[in-house]
């Protein structure tokens, strides 16, 4: 037991008692439920004890609710880097004194409440709505609007978790060195280049850091789905909701959570040392 | 990059646009006269006035803040000090990272069904804002941790020690080498776990007891019978016209003592 | 099968009696930690039906009540108030299940719950609320006969109803393009990507079998699986399976939504072109109702409230205020006219043949209508 390890671990276990008092020991009950059997009383997860939830869960029906998952999350994540990166670059590098403010007025629209977020989105994007009508002007309009196609859900899901996204950009951009770039150039390498060899590397951890807050709860995620997409936009998310909802079944929504989780733990053990740096 | 930041100035105008059209939106429709949130019919500020005469809404309003603000230090504090005991690899850093990665992960129902079990049937923790409090400090904390983490791990170990050799205190050195060092990251974490919890409904609705309901909550539970209420969309609006005011005086009596003290001053 | 026989655990309840020390055993073997999430319990209800004496268990001038938002009168509670010196707390939820799990758990502290009808099935399954004591209750004879009788609970022995409504067809009346007389309205050309069904396993499933002549009680797993097959079909036509459907509604964006009267009517009170129609092939009666839950710490004081509502004036007031049907039958002379002569609230008798109750069926059918249900939605 070396000091640094002791001293890692006395750091850590504030953090460590209160994830495993309020979150780890929840979830116990959660892997509980996956093997319990349903009810459709109020029970919702009684004896005796079976892996039926887990062959539901495994049914390949449930495959392109996946697949479709995976694609919004992805999209959803590239999308908040290509809006969230210049933001954050243009924050750290030309904010100057006014850097707080801007990075302020980032989270500022967060204020409002999420439902009238995305129902102000509904309102906007519908076919009566101000988009389509200005569309409409130059001749691009679409007749019922945009709602429940897939793009309006990476839309809402954009929205929503940009955020994510430009804080710790920010973060990465603020420590980053813009001399580098100056120096970049004047070593005769253009723009494409000095992006990818000098200004990438520098702000990686950023870039992972806020794709990881970006992926994993987007694919969590079901409530943007539910309100702007239309019948063919469950997601993962909505099925284990629905699994919860309406006395539906307890133990296949337990599992399919359980299998999420083994699936993300499984990743970040299998990439290694790799990353652990961000987390 | 540096060369063409009007280009740059344009895309970031453009986000911003993006971010605030809904805003702009719901700041026109907080004024119509109907209840509609898409058609507008006329010009009343009817909804104001509801909404001052509503306690309920001010009353969970007041809640809400005082829950995210109890978070956000919590998790702050505790997450920050995480953030430092992962700085260095050490044996066993592979399995706090995968600790810290279940809360990003496990969806919002899930979370709440089990939390509201354990902590009624099994730990005896009443619902209400202590239960509230201690779900949205866990599933803030993993954001906390990723946020502050990304700034320390690429710090430069010999600043701190430099200050060691010269004699400060380990908590002189971190107070004065260390903490200004990761305070963006710090602040950045704690405005993130505040609106974290500002903006929780579906865990929340779960672990909401007898007079706590939070503001969010609550306009979930008012959407379902009526649809979204058109208080809520005022108070939406005077919610983030507030803050912004209270930015731009902020900013104007910092730039304003600062040139009073002659120095230009660095905000962050 | 017997009750001893029927293995049941029930989910968080540790302190029933009915959990053997072996099952208990069994589960802490499986998973040490958790194993007191999970542990037997009766197969029926575990309340005693014979009502007992409603006493406080708390003795103060308190109730906590669990409601819908904007689901009340505004002098209600006031009134309330006034006339006993309760002082109420007033709390909301946006879904059966929050609230359900929240009751579920055995301590959530509510005097007075509002479940709807289908809920409550599963709330007597479970023997979750306590038998309704008649002697506190005077005014109970203001009900209307068909809320008296209603098979969720014949006898009013447990619940009281606050509000009712049906489930058909709402939809843009300048925007459909033809007459919504039945489910055919969904082939409207109009409606055409632009129509919706309610996202609730019972009701989306009663369109179907409804639409398909069958009984939307049915339980017949041939009749169930067909009406899952058509509406697989159907969903082809819909834009979305969603139970909000007010604002989409309102704006026109939806033209044709599988409805409840009081959504459609809050729809049609920011919108006038929002019509109604009780399809001809027949819909469903909802109802929310009044419960105590069994660890209510003020039991007497709930009854009081619960008399409280049934009397006509402050029956009628609730009616005028929620736009609701209202079930109070010697409230009805004091109900605005207006309302009572709006098809949308007040059917014709003909029409109310034509609107069961949704029914209990029992464990395993709900479970069938729940697994088809997945399926219209997962496929």
């Amino acid at each position: 037991m070396s000091r640094r390890w002791l001293k890692a671990n006395a750091l850590l276990t504030p953090t460590g008692l209160w994830l495993g008092i309020f979150l780890i020991a929840p979830l116990a009950l959660v892997v509980q439920f996956s093997f319990a059997t349903r009810d459709t009383g109020v029970a919702r997860a009684v004896l005796p004890w079976t892996t039926q939830a887990y062959l539901t869960a495994l049914d390949p029906a449930f495959l392109p609710i996946f697949g479709r998952t995976l694609v919004y999350a992805v999209a959803t994540t590239v999308a908040c880097l290509l809006l969230g990166f210049p933001l954050a670059w243009f924050i750290a590098r030309h904010g100057g004194k006014y850097r707080t403010v801007l990075l302020a007025a980032v989270l500022i629209p967060f204020w409002s409440s999420y439902l009238a977020r995305i129902y102000a989105w509904k309102a906007l994007l519908d076919g009566e709505g101000l988009v389509n009508t200005m569309l409409g002007w130059v001749g691009l309009g679409r007749d019922g609007g945009f709602l429940l196609t897939h793009g309006v859900v990476i839309l809402g899901l954009t929205y929503g978790f940009l955020p994510f996204m430009v804080l710790p950009l920010y973060v990465a951009c603020e420590r980053f060195d813009f001399r580098l770039v100056e120096a970049s150039y004047d070593l005769g390498h253009g723009r494409a280049s000095t992006f990818f060899r000098v200004v990438l590397p520098g702000v990686m951890t950023g870039v992972l850091a806020g794709s990881l807050l970006v992926l994993v709860p987007s694919a969590g995620d079901f409530v943007t789905p539910k309100l702007l997409g239309g019948v063919d936009q469950s997601t993962f998310g909505s099925v284990i909701d629905d699994q919860f909802r309406g006395g539906n079944n307890w133990p296949l929504g337990s599992a399919m959570a359980v299998l999420l989780l083994v699936l993300v733990v499984l990743v970040l053990v299998l990439r290694g040392r790799r990353g652990e740096d961000v987390l | 990059m540096n060369r063409r930041p009007w280009i740059l100035g344009f895309v970031v105008f453009l986000v911003f646009v993006f971010l605030y059209a809904p805003i702009a939106w719901l700041a026109i429709a907080s004024f119509n006269s109907s209840r509609s949130l898409s058609r507008i019919s006329g010009v009343s500020t009817q909804w104001y006035v509801e909404l001052f005469d509503d306690s309920r809404v001010l009353e969970s309003l007041q809640l809400t803040l005082q829950l995210a603000l109890a978070s956000a230090v919590i998790s702050t504090v505790i997450g920050t000090l995480a953030a430092f005991g992962l700085r260095r690899a050490f044996p066993g850093r592979g399995l706090w990272t995968v600790l810290l990665s279940l809360p990003l992960v496990v969806p919002e129902v899930v979370m709440g069904v089990a939390m509201l079990g354990f902590f009624v049937k099994i730990a005896g923790i009443p619902l209400g804002f202590g239960a509230l409090l201690f779900a949205h400090v866990a599933f803030s904390l993993s954001f906390v941790v990723v946020v502050v983490r990304s700034r320390v791990s690429g710090m430069d170990v010999r600043l701190e020690e430099a200050a060691a050799d010269l004699g400060a205190s380990p908590f002189v050195a971190f107070r004065t080498v260390t903490l200004p060092l990761v305070a963006p990251a710090v602040v950045a974490g704690a405005a993130f776990a505040f609106l974290l919890s500002f903006d929780d409904v579906v865990i929340s609705s779960y672990l909401t007891g007898v007079g706590s309901t939070t503001l969010p909550v609550f306009v979930y539970a008012q959407a379902s019978k009526r649809g979204i209420s058109p208080e809520i969309v005022a108070l939406s609006t005077l919610m983030v016209t507030t803050t912004a005011v209270l930015l731009v005086i902020g900013v104007m009596v910092a730039s304003w003592r600062a040139r009073k003290a002659g120095s230009s001053a660095q905000l962050v | 099968m017997t009750d001893d026989k029927i293995r049941i655990a029930r989910l968080w309840d540790v302190d029933s009696p009915r959990v053997t020390r072996r099952t208990m055993l069994g589960s802490m073997t499986f998973f040490a930690l958790a194993a007191c999430g999970v542990g037997e319990a009766p197969s029926n209800s575990g309340g005693s039906t014979s009502a007992a004496k409603a006493t406080n268990l708390k003795n103060e001038p308190k109730l906590n009540f669990y409601n819908w938002t904007d689901y009340i009168a505004k002098d209600t509670l006031p009134g309330f108030q006034t006339a006993t010196g309760i002082q109420v707390t007033y709390d909301n939820f946006s879904t059966n299940d929050e609230m359900e799990a929240k009751i579920a758990s055995g301590s959530a502290g509510y005097d007075l719950v509002v479940p709807s009808d289908n809920f409550l099935r599963r709330f007597l399954r479970s023997g979750l609320v306590q038998p309704l004591d008649h002697s506190l209750l005077p005014n109970l004879k203001n009900l209307e006969k068909r809320f008296v009788e209603a098979d969720y609970d014949a006898g009013n022995k447990y619940s009281v109803p606050w509000a009712w409504g049906t489930t058909g067809l709402a939809y843009s009346k300048s925007q459909i393009g033809g007459d919504v007389t039945g489910f055919s309205a969904y082939d409207l050309p109009n409606a055409q990507g632009r129509s919706s069904i309610l996202d609730e396993a019972r009701d989306g499933m009663a369109l179907g079998l409804l639409k398909l002549g069958h009984d939307p009680n049915t339980t017949d797993q041939k009749q169930i699986d067909d009406a899952a097959n058509f509406l697989l079909s159907l969903k082809k036509k819909l834009g979305q399976i969603t139970s909000d459907v007010i604002e989409p509604l309102t704006s026109g964006q939806v033209r044709l939504a599988q409805a409840y009267s009081g959504d459609a009517f809050q729809a049609r009170a920011a919108n006038e072109d929002v019509g109604y129609a009780i399809p001809a092939e027949g819909g469903l009666s909802y109802v929310d109702l009044l419960v105590i839950p069994k660890d209510a710490p003020h039991a007497e004081n709930a009854h009081r409230f619960i008399d409280y509502v049934l009397g006509a004036e402050t029956g009628a007031a609730l009616s005028n205020a929620v736009r609701y049907g209202s079930p109070n039958a010697a409230a009805k002379p004091l109900i605005d006219k207006e309302l009572l002569n709006d098809p949308l609230v007040y059917p014709s008798e003909e029409q109310l043949k034509k609107l069961p109750f949704t029914k209990d069926l029992g464990g395993d059918v709900e479970a069938k209508y729940a697994d088809a249900w997945t399926k219209v939605k997962t496929g």
